[in-house]
This record gives structure tokens, sequence and C-alpha cells, in this order.
């Protein structure tokens, strides 16, 4: 009963929401290359509603992942953290990193017939920049002339490309938005929900489906797509169910061709079908982890976080519980961020609970009579905090194993799974002590919103921690001011260092994304938030 | 003129319950933690500080809270149940264009679930045999077998394994077979245990047994004599089975993905859209309101002595 598309956790509203990447993975199970890709035929999907189909108006997952094949976006970012041209054919950016200069590619046309030409480029951006305030991106100013769109920045900011790339920013027709009401738009529907994509809108019943159509003019793919010109499928059928069982019993009986949001129970269950095959990928972002409060006891104490980390065999108790679905972590970042994720944090820590035990015994936390320590009176109670879309059976399972476990060493840990306007107001109180959720996206910046001394709940950003340290933020600033790949891996990666030393975080799982397909559906890709991607390179066999 | 005073007394009584159910909804929702702001901007993304009081404005949640109930009163009176946080249209559209469905799925349940309890008292009151213990185990089932768990149990065998009812393609009734028989079944089992009670207990009557000896036949007493009597708790319970039937919507839309109000419910409450929410609960008071007026009116039809009684 989790969606995909909220499971992976709070995003900081800059780097996060869902992006594409229409490059071509090869996926374990997704069988080898066959012969030419064929066009043609209808594919069944079965996944979640997106209940306002204007990505602007409405932020959900769901509304960008659906629609990932109906809009076009200027850049498109592989898996690997590179950009590749698509609306925009080049770009350059100002030695000062404060000028983004992009060149528009000629005759693109939105499914209306009006050119999505610079103009177009510049209306949609500067709606993200009035409605969403850009997400947090320091813009000051967007014009647009001839074939070419500039964006200005007050400061540098090299996560950009990235928010410029995800779904959310896919384009728009122009016309449509000055013709139909916010209303009408949400709703949505054939020639009201128009892009330039290689699908185009068929018929959407709210509640039941949404039916895509391919869009035979479409010659403008991404440059890292697998291949040119239009899509392959005719058709593509979008059901949504909500139960997790329902859509699992779709496909194993032939009633669709894909089902995503495939829970950990059913993967043996898929992997016995001969005519199944499951698809998976390590999701990008920050792992599942425990964000620990510092501002006030008991883990302002680097000896009580410590002992939080070593004082239970986290590793192990994820191979119990979730079923080969995800790895043990180490990093604030999971290991699919190719733009800096520090593999040399890799076991870092290992379970010891006698040092965890001598830990609380230094920092004064003595066992008290019912086996719980107590310091001044007080209990080593932690309390825990998750949303209930952030959290999973599996999630769930593995917190009430943590709590026996702890529970040996002297620790109390309590974890209230509550509804997400409850869980605001408890951010807003300082109310906990632990929060645990998961981030998805492929840029490091998440780290910014997640640690930085600024980014409080109450700024817009999760850094639940209240984590203060001159220098993280410099490392983190240094990574946000500039573009350089190198210099910004190797500015992440001293901040995961400064994170896994100080134990701000205790990351725990690197969660993986699972779909189950029929193995006649070919070239499934995966975006950058780790949600299925577009389907311009889907193809199936006959 | 009796009945016509009465009723619009029972009228005035309604608007009232209405206009309370209303003023609770909002007291409840105002003592709740959450901020609404983040609900509208999605739990997805965390929403700063500039954008929070500009999504403050635009709902009008800056005002203070009295002005708010005032808004909401009259808005109300107006039948403007205001926009919704997460689809930005208005909740009576929303209700409106989702109550077809539902009533479809309920109507079709309803009339199975009647006709089901109809044979089955009809067949089993005051015999003792095979098939009335058979049917009294089956009523006990479906009253305490979760609709979930129906629902879930009927798609495994005629969906996913017998490949009979489709739950992902749109194929006309056959795709409304399971979801109605999910409803059907969870309404069916206290309807005919009651209707069967009632039964029982008419078969008792002298008036039967003259009937009896007038030399009618058995399933003639059954029909014209027996049947009246087991109407009137059907009627009573009506309004129950109404209560029933929204949550086994919501339970039944969720499972087979049908659109309808149950799903829209399910939605709004995970999500907190409140306007959406507070429509419903509004919807659903209405309903109730105008079916306890159509079961007394019923009464009178059914029941003759209550018509002399006036």
């Amino acid at each position: 009963m989790v969606e995909f598309g909220s499971v992976t956790g709070l995003a900081r509203n800059t780097g996060i929401a869902a992006c594409l990447s229409a490059a071509l993975t090869f996926l374990p199970g997704a069988g080898f290359a066959q012969d030419k890709p064929q066009s043609g035929g209808t594919l069944r999907v079965v996944t979640y509603e997106p209940l306002c189909l204007d990505q602007i108006e409405g932020t959900s997952r769901n509304t960008q992942t659906a629609l990932q094949s109906i809009y076009d976006r200027l850049v498109s970012e592989s898996l690997d953290g590179k950009f590749h041209p698509w609306i925009a054919s080049n770009w350059t950016i100002s030695d000062d990193q404060l000028t983004y200069t992009f060149t528009i590619r000629d005759g693109v046309k939105f499914h209306d017939g009006t050119p999505l030409n610079a103009e177009a480029v510049r209306f949609n951006l500067q709606r993200w920049l009035e409605v969403k305030k850009a997400g947090g991106a320091p813009i000051e100013a967007i014009s647009a002339s001839g074939d070419t769109v500039t964006v200005k920045l007050r400061k540098a900011y090299s996560p950009l490309l990235h928010d410029l790339s995800e779904p959310a920013q896919g384009f728009i027709s122009p016309a449509s938005i000055q013709k139909y009401s916010k209303e009408e738009r949400c709703a949505g529907g054939p020639g009201i929900t128009v892009g330039s994509g290689p699908f185009k809108v068929l018929s959407r019943t709210p509640g039941r489906d949404l039916v895509f159509e391919r869009n035979d003019d479409y010659n403008w793919g991404p440059k890292d797509a697998a291949h040119e010109g239009k899509a392959y499928l005719d058709k593509i059928e979008q059901r949504f169910l909500k139960e997790d069982s329902v859509r699992v019993g779709a496909v194993e009986s032939n009633q669709a061709d894909i089902a995503t949001g495939v829970p950990a129970i059913s993967v043996e269950d898929i992997k016995a079908k001969p005519h199944l095959k499951l698809l998976q990928t390590q999701q990008p972002g920050i792992p599942w982890s425990f964000w620990l409060n510092q501002s006030k006891a008991p883990l302002d104490d680097i000896k009580v976080r410590e002992a939080l980390r070593v004082g239970a065999d986290y590793a192990g108790l994820i191979d119990a519980v979730f079923l080969g679905t995800a790895t043990p972590a180490y990093a604030a970042l999971t290991p699919a961020v190719a733009t800096g994720y520090d593999a040399s944090l890799d076991k870092s820590w290992s379970f010891d609970a006698k040092k965890a035990q001598a830990l609380l015994d230094e920092a004064g936390w003595k066992v008290g009579s019912d086996g719980i320590r107590v310091k001044d009176g007080k209990r080593l109670t932690l309390r825990g905090i998750s949303a209930t879309p952030w959290t999973n059976q599996q999630r769930d399972l593995y917190a009430q194993g943590l709590k026996a476990a702890l529970a040996a060493i002297g620790i109390d840990y309590v974890r209230d799974v509550i509804d997400f306007g409850t869980a605001d107001a408890r951010f807003k109180a300082n109310d906990y002590d632990i929060v645990d959720t998961s981030q998805a996206a492929s840029e490091p910046n998440l780290l910014y919103g997640a640690f930085y001394s600024t980014e409080t709940w109450d700024k817009g950003n999760t850094n639940w921690g209240f984590v203060k340290d001159k220098d993280l933020d410099s490392a983190l600033a240094d990574g946000l001011a500039t573009t350089d790949r190198e210099k910004r891996i190797a500015a992440y990666k001293a901040a995961q260092k400064i994170i896994a030393q100080k134990v701000y975080l205790i990351p725990i799982a690197n969660p993986t994304v699972l779909l189950a397909a029929n193995k006649k559906v070919q070239g499934v890709t995966f975006g950058t938030s780790g949600q299925i991607g577009s389907y311009y390179d889907v193809w199936l066999t006959k | 003129m009796h009945i016509a005073r009465e009723l619009f007394i029972r009228i005035l009584a309604g608007a009232a319950v209405l206009w309370a159910a209303a003023s609770l909804a909002f007291a409840i929702l105002q003592l709740f933690p959450s901020d609404p702001v983040q609900v509208i901007y999605g739990a997805d993304s965390s929403v700063t500080p500039e954008l929070r009081n500009a999504i403050r404005a635009d709902f009008g949640l800056d005002q203070p809270v009295w002005v708010q109930y005032q808004r909401f009163v009259t808005r109300i009176a107006q039948g403007d149940l205001g926009i919704s946080y997460q689809q930005r249209r208005t909740v009576t559209s929303i209700i409106g264009s989702e109550l077809g469905s539902t009533l479809t799925l309920a109507s079709l349940a309803v009339l199975a679930a009647v006709i089901m309890a109809f044979l089955a008292s009809l067949l089993t009151a005051g015999r003792k045999t095979w098939l009335r213990r058979t049917l009294s185990s089956f009523e006990l089932l479906s009253v305490s077998t979760p609709v979930l768990w129906v629902g879930i149990l009927l798609l495994t065998f005629f969906s996913f394994q017998w490949q009979l009812f489709p739950v992902v393609a749109d194929s006309g009734w056959r795709s409304l077979v399971l979801p109605v028989a999910t409803l059907a079944i969870a309404v069916f089992g206290s309807l005919s245990q009651v209707m069967r009670e009632e039964m029982d207990r008419a078969l008792e009557q002298p008036f039967i047994l003259t009937a009896r000896t007038r030399g009618l036949s058995e399933w003639a007493i059954r029909w014209r004599h027996a049947l009246g009597h087991a109407l009137i708790p059907a009627i009573t319970i009506s309004t129950e089975t109404f209560g029933g039937l929204l949550a086994g919507s919501i339970v039944t839309e969720q499972v087979f993905g049908r659109p309808g109000l149950g799903r829209i419910t399910l939605e709004a409450i995970t999500n907190h859209d409140i306007p959406v929410v507070m429509g419903i609960v509004l919807f659903v008071a209405f309903v109730f309101v105008t079916l306890n007026i159509l079961a007394d009116l019923l009464y009178r039809l059914v029941d003759p002595r209550l018509r002399v009684s006036n």
C-alpha cells in the first residue's frame, strides 16, 4: 500500500523531484538485446494514479512519473550523472557560473501544432519561477532572444542543469496554459494536457486509466536515448490499481505487461513465473536512514550517536527483512549517485555491542532496573518519527527488529509512524530524536538540504538533525559553487566523510526499485530518481 | 395536512443536523495539528517560507478562525463546498463526477443483495433444513469477513486464476461483476439475517394459521403475507446498510481500481485534502438525513397500521 512515488521520502524542493533519463539501461534480468527493435503494439501498465495532470499545479511524483512520455525537457540527465542535449541543442555556462545560455533546437512542435521555440521555453521557466519560486533555485531573470534562452542566477548554483532535467520541468504548450483554467488543466485530457513528447494523451478517466498514443511527428528525442525518430509503441494504457497484490496479480495473469511498485514479498513469486522478469534499479539519493536530532539530549552527545550506530547489527538485519531488495548503506549517498558517492566508507563501522555499551557508560548512561539506561533520572528513550508515505512493510518490520536489538544494550527506541500533517507539526515543535526516511534524486546537492546548517524544516528543508558544522557547510557550499564534475565529486565525498565521522546520519539501507514486466517488453529505462523512465525506447517482441 | 407538516419539521431538523455536522467537522479540523500548506504543496517536497505565506493567502488561511468559519458556513449554505487542495477542482464537481460510478456499483450491489436476501428468507424461514444451515453459515461469514479480503479472494480465483472477469481492461458488464459481488456479499449477510428472523416471527402469528386454513399454498403464504413483515426491518436497517455500502465502496473501489466516491474519500483522507473530506462528510450526512426521512415515509406505505394511527 505504499506509493512508489512517495516512499522515497521528502524532497528538497530544488533537487529531488523525479528525473527522467532516457538512457538505455541494461538491467539485470532484462534479457539480452533481441533482434532489432520492432514498432507497434500496445503496452499495458498497472501503476499509481496521478491526481493532477498539471505538474506545476500538482507536485505529486506520480504526476511527474506518468507524464514523462508527454513532455520534453531542456536537457536530459543519464544515470551516470552526465547531461545531454534535448530541446536545448547545446548550452554554455559563463566562467562566473552565473549565466546559462541555451540554444533551442529548431523545428520542435507541441501536440497542438504550436512551436516549442525559445519563447515557449522562457514562458515555461517563468511559470516555474512564479508559481514554484523555481524550487529555491536562485534565478534572477529568464530571457529569450532569437533561438537562445538565457537564465541568470543571483549566485552560483550547480544543480541547475539537474533541476531543468527533472520531469517537473517538462514543457507544456503555452497556448494550452492560456486557454484552460487551473481546474481544467489539473483534470487534463486530450487537447488539454499538451506537450511535445513522443506520446500524446488519447484519453483520461480519473480513477481508472490514462491512455497515450504515439506522436508520429516526433523527431527530437534526447541525445542519450537508444534510438532516434518516433517511439516504437502505438499505444500505452496506464491502468491505476492501488493495491499491491492486485497489480502483481494483473501481470502474473497476463492482464498487464508492466507492474510498478512491486512489494518485496512478491519477488520470489514473480521470478518463478516463466513469462515474467523482474527489473530493478538502485535508487539514487540518500539511503533509508536515521536523521539524528542533535539540538538536544541525548543525541547531542556523539558518544550516544556512535553507540546507536554500532549497538545493533544493521547490516545483518537487512538481509533478514528486505529479502534481497536492499543493500546495507554506509555513506550518506547511495551508490547510484554517480556524482559523488563515497565507496571508501563501505563497511567503515560494524556491529560491536561491547563498544556501544562502553560508550554509553562513558557518556554517563547507566543501566537501570528494567534494563534501559538512565542518566540524571531520565531514561534513554529515543523517539523516532516516520510519516506514513515514507515507510513500508519492510521498514516497519526492520524498525521492530531494531527496537529489540537496541533494548539489549539499554536503549529504548520508540518509532511513531504518523500521517504527514502530524509529522510536519512535530518537526516544527522539535518533538523527536530520530527521523527515518529516504530521499530520491541523482543530485548530490540533496546533502545541502539535509545537512547545511541553515536548512532546517522551518526554512523548508530537511536538516532534521539541526546539524551545525562549519567544515560540512563549507564542503556543501563548494559543491554548490562549481559545475566542474571532479571538483563536485571531491566536495561531496568530503561531506560524506564528515557526516560519517561525526555520526550526523545513520544510513541503513540502499533501496531498490522493483518492476515486474512481461518478457516481451524490451528497452525499459529507469529515471534518475529511480522511477520507471519514459516509454520512448520501449518496444514489444512479437 | 398532517404529513406535510411533519415532513416540514423533519426537513428543518435535517438542516440542523447538517449544520451541526459541518460545524463539528470544522471544529475538529481546527484542532488538527497539521498545516494545510504542507498538504497543498504535497508530501513529496518541502515548502519555502515565502511560498508557504503565498499559499496561505491564496486559500484564505491567513484569516482569523471566526472569519474562516463565517466564510465556510456562508459558502456551504450556497452549496459551495470549496476547492480541493490536491486536484484544484471544486469539491462539488469532484463529487458530481465520481458519484455516478459509485451509484452504479452500490445500486447493483444492493439489488443483488436484496434479491439474494429475499430468496434466502423465502426459502428458509420457518424451516429447519440443511439449506438453512448452509445459508446462515454463509451469512455469518459474509458479516464477519473484511470486504478487502473478499475482493482479493474473488480476484485471485475469478480474474487471476480462471481469467473470467478482467480487472485491468474495461469490458463493460464483465468488469462490474466482481466489484458488485464483493459489495453485495458485504451487504447481504445482515440484511438476510434480519429479514429471515422477522419472517420466522410472522410465520408463527395467528393470521398465518388463518391463511393456511383458507387453503393457501405455502408459497402464497410466504410471498403475500410474511414477506411484508420482513420488509419493515429491512427498511429500518437501510440507513445502516447505506453506511456499510459507503465503507464497502471505499475498499471495493480501492481493490478493483474503480473511480468513485469511496476512492476519492480514501485519497482525500490519506492526503489530508480537507475541503474534499469536509465535502464528503456533508454529502454523506445529507444522504443519511434524506434516507431517514424517506424510510419514515416508506413505513407508512408498507405498514397500513401506521397510516391509520395518524
